[in-house]
């Protein structure tokens, strides 16, 4: 693990570097110290080689008569710094001998050895094993130069080699000086030792800025992991809390304004999942979602009302109503063939309208599925009410048009020939003709008071003048059966404020009910009083047939009749009517009756209108 | 044979017109108000057929026919104002033979009344000898009378006075018709014979109020068998 860590990896990159390159420096310059060394020794060992060549040539022109030589050879050494050795042309130092001077060259080598073998040396008279291979070559008219390390003087040394030319440029032998380059090595190994100390020095300095960089560089990291990490869990309030101008400073900014945005946004999700789901809560269709494998994940409250259970809606409870609506199967399909269904179903009393819709997700895959439930009882009832009303209004229709079609049929045909019996026929028509006008009215009349876009013209109204208008209208009807209305308008009452021709139209229906419902020779009364200051009641009371306790409940709904058989040119829609009239006054009703003693109605009208 | 011919509707006008047609082709009308009457005038009655209106107080169409159905497959056919196709299925499947849809025309109804009782067997008890009305049974072949079930001993001349009225109910006979249609032409009797042979027939029917049919004499004309219920 560690190796992983950039600060292992910063650092080591960083030692790298410096060993790489303090190396490769000191390497270059070492070198580069060592090369001139040899360069300047060579220089100085190849002069000398070159005026000793000069002096030996010029000793054997002389015939070796030179004053000073042999003080000069033996000099040779300590001037030159280096072992000296002369050969003659086939390279054997006994030439030297061969001059007479048989010693000189052991004498040399003697000298010499003594001077630089530390005084220990007794002898080093031969050669070295390179010299063999310099003087062939300076033998051949070259001046050579070698370099070898010499383990005698443990040290490098340079061997250089001039032929001896006389005055006809023959060779007539060499100069071989061998030399250790003193001090170079010393001075390398004290090169190398500083070098290997500044880089130490090198490698601490780089190890500490590796650290202290790799500090710089991982600590925002980590901060910004962690940040990155505490998103991921959920808190997007969490900063960096880097201050830095560089790069890793913007990629701080940016973590923490993706936190920022990431939190808004997060939060307008909440906001708008938490709307939804208030929105779904107060749905009052019953919602239910489905997963993949068909089980119910969520409800909503309104459900559980629907399916007429207590709240909350048990888990338990949920899959039993779920397992007795018997969706699985349109489940499945709906879910496999990606398209809404609807279904009805009954349950406990109530009529139950399914939607099932599949989940489809981006990529067309469903993910669940969906059951809107709605209790269409009310609209189901609503909707019965409806066709039984239409049902009824052709009905109500087609008996009178039966009996006009029948009737000119019956004439046109000549089935009825009695002078009297078409004249019955034709007054049943005229008769019909007059009811199926008073039908249309009422039905119109009906149907302008139920969209309630009627408007009232509020006045003053003096009931009693009210009341007796209405008796008056009633008037001839009454005779007709020797009725009787009786009406007494003794005492005043307050004026109360309403629709004079709507009211007067509640008390004519009312009254003309009481007539045609009372057999001839009967008391009509009409009484009114005062309740409570507020309130004006008004009495209608009759001896008629009266309604049955089962009828009563009924009366005011639209073309009930109470009995078939005597309801006489009655559209059934009178007390429907007159219900609405009552209601824009807000007035209460209330009816008592008894068979065949009569009905008493009471009418409530508010004065404070 | 009888010709009764039961209407049960609860409008009035409706009822008049179908009464018109109905003795027009020769049959007696025999009406009812409501449900409750309708079946009660089918007992009584034994129509030969029934026009039945489906919307009546007391016992709608449907509940009448089904009741009917129970005991009688005597012919039904049902009036109704609604025209919907369910009805029309439903009053068809519980027993009635032909569907009638208001508005009508008395003429159509008529002739389904035709095609209905042309397809009808005519078994005994519709057969040409036999009378019906309420509570009395004429089989002359046998010159059997059955009043409420009780056989009544009758003179062969009183059984055929009996029948010549009884099979044309409301109608008025004269004396002299009755001479000729029970005694013949070639008969010169007195018409006072009439007078007691009707007198007999009376007092050997006991004839009393809750018959609902009796011999009636018509002062100055002669005699007519009335039924009650059927519709002049």
């Amino acid at each position: 693990m560690l190796k992983n860590k950039i600060a292992v990896k910063l650092t080591a990159g960083f030692v790298v570097i410096v060993l790489i390159s303090m190396l490769a420096i000191g390497i270059f310059f070492i070198q580069m110290f060592r090369q001139y060394a040899f360069n300047s020794r060579e220089n100085t060992m190849l002069a000398s080689a070159r005026s000793i060549s000069l002096v030996v040539a010029n000793y054997y022109q002389s015939n070796s008569q030179m004053p000073g030589f042999g003080a000069y050879m033996r000099s040779l050494d300590t001037l030159t710094e280096s072992k000296v050795w002369i050969t003659d042309g086939k390279g054997n130092l006994s030439i030297m001998a061969g001059m007479g001077q048989g010693k000189m060259g052991q004498g040399l080598g003697q000298g010499l050895g003594q001077g630089l073998g530390k005084g220990n040396l007794k002898n080093s008279g031969p050669l070295p094993k390179e010299a063999e291979n310099v003087i062939q070559e300076v033998l051949s008219g070259k001046e050579s130069v070698s370099e070898s390390f010499s383990s005698v003087y443990n040290e490098a040394t340079i061997t250089v080699g001039v032929p001896i030319a006389d005055s006809n440029h023959l060779i007539i032998g060499s100069v071989l000086l061998h030399s250790p380059v003193t001090g170079v090595t010393e001075t390398l190994n004290r090169a190398m030792r500083i070098l290997a100390i500044s880089l130490l020095a090198a490698l601490i300095l780089a190890v500490a800025l590796g650290i202290f960089y790799s500090l710089l560089f991982t600590r925002p990291l980590k901060a910004m992991n962690l940040t990155a990490l505490e998103i991921t869990r959920g808190n997007y309030s969490a900063r960096t809390g880097i201050y830095r101008k560089d790069e890793l400073g913007q990629l701080g900014n940016s973590l923490d304004l993706l936190a920022t945005e990431l939190g808004s946004t997060i939060n307008q999700l909440f906001q708008e999942k938490g709307k939804l789901k208030d929105i779904i809560a107060s749905i009052s269709e019953g919602i239910i979602a489905f997963d993949s494998n068909l089980k119910p994940v969520s409800v909503n409250n309104a459900l559980a009302e629907i399916m007429s259970r207590p709240q909350p809606y048990l888990k338990e409870d949920l899959e039993i109503d779920l397992n007795n609506l018997e969706i699985e199967v349109p489940l499945t399909n709906v879910m496999k063939e990606k398209k809404s269904l609807q279904l009805l179903k009954d349950w406990v009393g109530k009529k139950l309208l399914l939607t099932l819709s599949p989940i489809v997700d981006n990529y067309g895959a469903v993910t669940g599925g969906v059951a809107l439930v709605q209790d269409i009882s009310e609209s189901e009832r609503v909707e019965q009410l409806r066709r039984d009303f239409v049902a009824n209004v052709s009905h109500e229709f087609r008996t009178p048009l039966t009996v006009i079609r029948g009737s000119l049929e019956a004439l046109v045909d000549g089935t009825v020939e009695n002078s009297e019996d078409i004249r019955r026929y034709q007054e049943r028509m005229l008769s019909e003709t007059h009811g199926l006008e008073r039908l249309v009215g009422d039905l119109l009349a009906l149907s302008s008071l139920q969209s309630g876009k009627i408007t009232i013209n509020k006045e003053t109204i003096h009931i009693p003048s009210l009341l007796a208008d209405a008796v008056k209208s009633l008037q001839t009807i009454a005779l007709k059966k020797s009725i009787e209305i009786v009406y007494r308008s003794e005492h005043d009452v307050p004026l109360l404020i309403g629709d004079y021709d709507r009211l007067r139209q509640l008390f004519v229906i009312l009254l003309d009910n009481a007539i045609k419902f009372s057999p001839n020779g009967t008391k009509v009364s009409v009484e009114y009083k005062v309740l409570n200051l507020n309130t004006l009641l008004i009495i209608i009371s009759d001896q008629g047939y009266g309604i049955s306790e089962a009828d009563l409940p009924h009366i005011w709904d639209r073309f009930y009749k109470v009995d078939k058989s005597r309801k006489g040119n009655s559209t059934g829609l009178g007390l429907a009517i007159a219900k609405h009239l009552m209601e824009l006054h807000n007035a209460k009703v209330s009816v008592q009756s008894e068979l065949e003693k009569g009905t008493t109605i009471e009418v409530k009208l508010p004065i404070t209108n | 044979m009888n010709k009764y011919l039961l209407i049960a509707d609860d409008n009035d006008s409706i009822l008049d017109i179908l009464k018109t047609y109905v003795r027009k082709e020769g049959f007696f009308p025999i009406v009812a108000h409501d449900g409750e009457e309708a079946i009660d005038r089918f007992i009584n009655y034994k129509p030969l057929l029934i026009l039945l209106d489906v919307l009546m107080p007391k016992k709608d169409g449907f509940a009448v026919c089904r009741e009917i159905r129970q005991s009688s497959n005597v012919p039904i056919i049902m009036i109704t104002a609604k025209g919907e196709d369910g009805d029309r299925i439903m009053g068809l499947d519980i027993g009635a033979d032909d569907y009638i849809v208001k508005p009508f025309s008395p003429k159509e109804v008529m002739a389904r009344i035709r095609a209905v009782l042309r397809r009808l067997d005519i078994s005994d008890e519709q057969s040409q000898d036999v009378i019906f009305h309420p509570g009395l049974k004429i089989k002359l072949s046998d010159y059997e009378v059955l009043i409420s079930g009780q056989p009544i001993s009758l003179t062969k001349k009183e059984i055929e006075i009996l029948w010549v009225l009884a099979a044309n109910p409301g109608k008025v006979f004269s004396r002299d018709n009755l001479l000729n249609s029970v005694w013949g032409y070639e008969y010169f009797g007195d018409a006072r014979t009439v007078d007691t042979h009707i007198k007999r027939l009376r007092s050997k029917l006991n004839i009393s109020e809750n018959l609902s049919w009796d011999i009636k004499t018509i002062w100055g004309v002669g005699y007519k068998f009335e039924v009650k219920h059927v519709e002049e």
